[in-house]
């Protein structure tokens, strides 16, 4: 996520006409996205390890 | 005389205008039942605040107060999300996890949004408010609009909530213009039950707040009250707190909130060209979520041996359960036999939880510039 940022930074830092704020905002999306994917992943690694620690006791053992 | 002329005296064009927008809002509510329980407080606010004089605003005036007490506060949006937290159930999502990530790439439209937004001239700040109406979550949007930009918050709001309303009307062309007939006729069978206890019930929401506020500590209260809301009702033993969560709490807030928001859209405030710009990034906003979606889930077919219905993508907003609803009438119509309600409930609820870590991340990414 650094290295997308610190890119986006570095190419728009060159081309003098780009708006900061686009600078920034390209930022937020280069960080928020990759970040966003990585944090819904753990979720999903977190969602599937707790669905195997603790499965639903099967109820036909009467 | 003069007391009884001061209200006709004070009104010019902009209040006009501005009761035309409040008539408006509440046409929709009551005529044609667009969010309702929403824009009915929202559009009887806008014409309580913009009577000249109104004693409803002001220094000492209620509706000013709950503002103060509610918005400025984010107490209210907090305590929404309470009552949401107690109305999801995260089965669905933990029973088929692909869908999960649905929730993440289907908040596109939050990103492109503020990119967009920043080339029309908005600061960074302005921006990201604008870009959070792509997370089709009203108090989402409440809350990251209070910290940013409270200038906006009227517009936005109106915005998050308006086009949360038209749903039905904005994702069914986009999926139409960037799916076939035989993509959207793909058929999605039910899979085998896979049983969620009640621990995994009970521990998903207590870790996934523990996990997501170390992340991003400025979303704990976003993602902690959610889940606060999800364990109440989920364990089971606190059943009046669970139905008190989704039913007064949620009522209560919701038309406190609703007034409230729709008394910040006084004639100065609202009328201006920044307000039709918000207007007009709001449906960006929400047609790069549904186009992220959708393509998102068209490239995962390209690896998956058993493919997944590309209109599914679209489901991974938080508009629940209108976007799901939407999408499986969508899947109906291409193929009488295609049945995918669950799958579409399950990507929409990822949309829930992906709305508010959006939220959470764009405060901490933007907080630190």
């Amino acid at each position: 996520m650094l290295l997308a940022s610190s890119f986006f930074s570095n190419e728009f830092k060159e081309v003098s006409s780009v708006n900061p704020t686009v600078i920034e905002a390209l930022n937020v999306a280069a960080i928020g996205l990759p970040a966003m994917f990585g944090v819904i992943i753990l979720f999903v690694a977190l969602g599937q390890a707790l669905l195997k620690l603790f499965p639903e006791k099967s109820n036909s053992a009467k | 005389m003069d007391q009884l002329m001061i209200g006709f005296l004070g009104l010019s064009w902009k209040h006009f205008v501005m009761f035309g927008i409040g008539f408006l809002l509440i046409y929709l509510a009551i005529a044609k039942e667009y969010e309702p329980v929403l824009l009915l407080p929202i559009g009887f606010g806008a014409l309580l605040c913009n009577i000249p004089f109104s004693s409803a605003v002001g220094p000492e005036g209620p509706l000013t107060i709950l503002h103060h007490a509610g918005i400025v506060t984010e107490l209210f949006p907090c305590l929404i999300f309470v009552a949401v937290g107690a109305m999801c159930d995260f089965s669905p999502m933990l029973k088929n996890p692909v869908l999960m990530l649905f929730g993440a790439a289907a908040q596109f439209g939050i990103f492109a949004t503020i990119i967009f937004a920043a080339f029309l001239g908005f600061d960074i700040k302005e921006a990201a408010s604008i870009g959070i109406i792509g997370a089709a979550d009203g108090p989402t949007t409440i809350y990251v609009a209070t910290k940013l930009a409270p200038e906006l918050l009227a517009p936005l709001s109106v915005a998050a909530y308006s086009y949360m309303s038209l749903v039905p009307i904005i994702q069914p062309p986009v999926i139409k213009a960037l799916t076939t007939k035989k993509e959207r006729s793909i058929l999605m069978p039910v899979k085998e039950d896979v049983p969620v206890s009640r621990m995994v019930r009970i521990l998903f929401p207590i870790a996934v707040t523990l996990i997501a506020g170390i992340i991003a500590p400025i979303s704990v209260a976003l993602v902690g009250m959610l889940m606060f809301g999800n364990l109440i009702k989920e364990c089971g033993v606190v059943e009046r707190l669970s139905r008190a969560s989704q039913e007064e709490l949620a009522n209560l807030v919701t038309l406190l909130l609703g007034i409230t928001i729709g008394a910040t859209m006084t004639a100065e405030q609202f009328l201006n060209v920044k307000t039709i710009m918000v207007m007009g990034m709001g449906i960006i906003a929400f047609v790069f979520d549904t186009a992220g979606g959708v393509l998102f889930a068209k490239g995962l077919n390209l690896f998956l041996k058993e493919k997944i219905n590309p209109m599914i993508g679209a489901c991974g907003i938080s508009a629940f359960p209108m976007s799901a609803r939407v999408i499986a009438k969508m899947a109906l119509a291409e193929n009488k036999r295609n049945y995918i309600i669950m799958h579409a409930v399950g990507a929409n609820v990822s949309g829930q939880l992906g709305s508010i870590i959006a939220g959470g991340l764009v405060l901490a990414i933007v907080a630190g510039f």
